[in-house]
């Protein structure tokens, strides 16, 4: 079933929506999660959570692409779920190695806590990784939107590791710069 | 937590970047290019260089690029005189920077006479097939310093040029986005008919002064109508998409917009601005 399919349905309240966002993207969504929370039943019920907040967000909402809409609600609820589970904080999941490069990128960010500056910021994101190289966009992407492991993107993008790791340093390194200098500092 | 916070703006950001990432039809062949080649191949290009550099001193050398005639032989401009130019960047970067007059109707960054980079974009601009195109760049990139060259078209679906529908082969239309990326990855783009930029200029300059000339017309305009109004005379090339006004940050926040044109502006009004690309190109208080 396509994606706009699926909408109507949620906005029809079908309960049919939840069964066919399931069937085309649960694997991936279950995957994102594990990737964060280093546990398979965690990540299920985290899905689970994001199903119920997808429930109720469509309508209103109208996301433009459904995979990336409630994707970035599974991320949300896992997130929240990491902040209790201290097995994937210990280290050895994805998300350890994720905070501990973005806590690098960030150490002259200052810290925001407006929705103004949060969506300031994420629309310099957008800008800054539409002007990277196909490359060093894809990689940042998979790495910490997709939550992919170095070796997992070397093998998506056909490139040696050692590449993608090199990618992913310098555009860590780029976007703090950027961000600096549009004023988002200490 | 800072890494938290910024993971979770990270995953706020463009859905079609999500998606980019993912695309399956990603050839990074062309980006190893330049690792790939073998030393024989730069002993050959150097040789051939000092070659064209001899020759150069006695006689002009007329290039002649699938079909477009580049800089050096174009007659146009009278710093063109010989093909010399682009090889003696130490000469040329002390020229006066200079965008290409032949094409006025559209936004460019400012190259440096001679430089590869204003051959890259004389080619572009010219280019009326891929396959000219294609077959240009190949003959100007004796360095080997191209590693991809895209031509995209907009489909209703996508409105980034690096998501666009490829185009591998005819003619290269208006509002179809021309690509050239170099190997260390600064890429010079051509929306044909609008504008030539580049990763690392004018886009920010651009922004900056569309951002500024925005900000400008903002507090001179009465109503919410007469800044649209003036927004439209200024924005020859559409690039605005959508205006938002906010009574204040805190509405902003909640959504709460003011959609009547006879509004009166007033100070601490919010301004959202979104472009075409999707980005949002201008945010500010009044």
């Amino acid at each position: 079933m396509d994606d706009n399919a699926i909408v109507r349905l949620f906005r029809e309240r079908s309960e049919t929506a939840l069964s066919e966002l399931s069937k085309k993207y649960g694997g991936y969504f279950i995957s994102v999660a594990e990737r964060i929370l280093y546990n398979h039943e965690d990540a299920k019920e985290c899905v689970n959570d994001a199903y119920l907040k997808t429930w109720n967000a469509i309508p209103p909402a109208r996301p433009n692409v459904l995979k990336a809409f409630v994707g970035k609600i599974v991320k949300c609820v896992a997130v929240s779920m990491l902040r209790a589970n201290t097995a994937a904080k210990r280290g050895g999941s994805e998300i350890a190695l994720i905070y501990d490069e973005l806590e690098k990128c960030i150490s002259d960010i200052r810290s925001v806590e407006s929705e103004f500056e949060n969506k300031q910021i994420i629309e310099k994101i957008n800008e800054f990784l539409w002007r990277c190289s196909e490359l060093h966009r894809r990689a940042f992407v998979l790495r910490y939107w997709h939550c992919e492991s170095v070796s997992a993107i070397a093998e998506r993008l056909d490139v040696p590791e050692n590449k993608v790791s090199v990618s992913l340093y310098r555009t860590r390194r780029r976007l703090k710069e950027y961000l600096t200098k549009e004023g988002f500092e200490l | 937590m800072k890494a938290e916070k910024l993971f979770l703006l990270i995953n706020e950001i463009d859905d079609r970047l999500i998606g980019d990432a993912e695309r399956t039809d990603y050839s990074p062949v062309e980006i190893e290019y330049v690792s790939r080649r073998s030393p024989i191949k730069e002993i050959i290009a150097f040789a051939a260089c000092a070659a064209v550099l001899i020759i150069g001193v006695f006689t002009v050398v007329k290039l002649r690029i699938g079909g477009i005639d580049t800089p050096s032989d174009s007659g146009s401009r009278s710093e063109y005189s010989c093909s010399d130019d682009m090889s003696d960047s130490s000469e040329t970067s002390e020229k006066i920077p200079v965008i290409d007059e032949e094409f006025p109707d559209v936004t460019q960054i400012k190259l440096p006479v001679g430089s590869f980079e204003e051959k890259l974009r004389y080619i572009m601009l010219r280019a009326a097939t891929v396959e000219a195109l294609e077959s240009g760049i190949a003959e100007a990139d004796t360095d080997g310093r191209v590693s991809e060259v895209s031509v995209t078209k907009k489909t209703d679906k996508t409105e980034y040029f690096k998501t666009g529908e490829p185009v591998t082969e005819g003619a290269i239309k208006d509002d179809m986005f021309v690509t050239v990326t170099l190997a260390d990855g600064v890429w010079f783009r051509y929306h044909v008919g609008y504008v030539f930029e580049s990763s690392e200029q004018s886009v920010y300059d651009f922004g900056r002064e569309f951002n500024e000339q925005l900000e400008k017309l903002a507090r001179e305009a009465e109503t919410l109508g007469g800044f649209k109004a003036a927004v439209a005379e200024y924005d020859e090339y559409k690039w605005t998409d959508v205006i938002h006004l906010y009574r204040n940050r805190d509405n902003f926040e909640k959504g709460i917009e003011l959609t009547d044109d006879n509004t009166v502006l007033e100070k601490g009004m919010c301004f959202y601005i979104v472009l075409q690309s999707g980005n949002v190109k201008a945010v500010f208080e009044i």
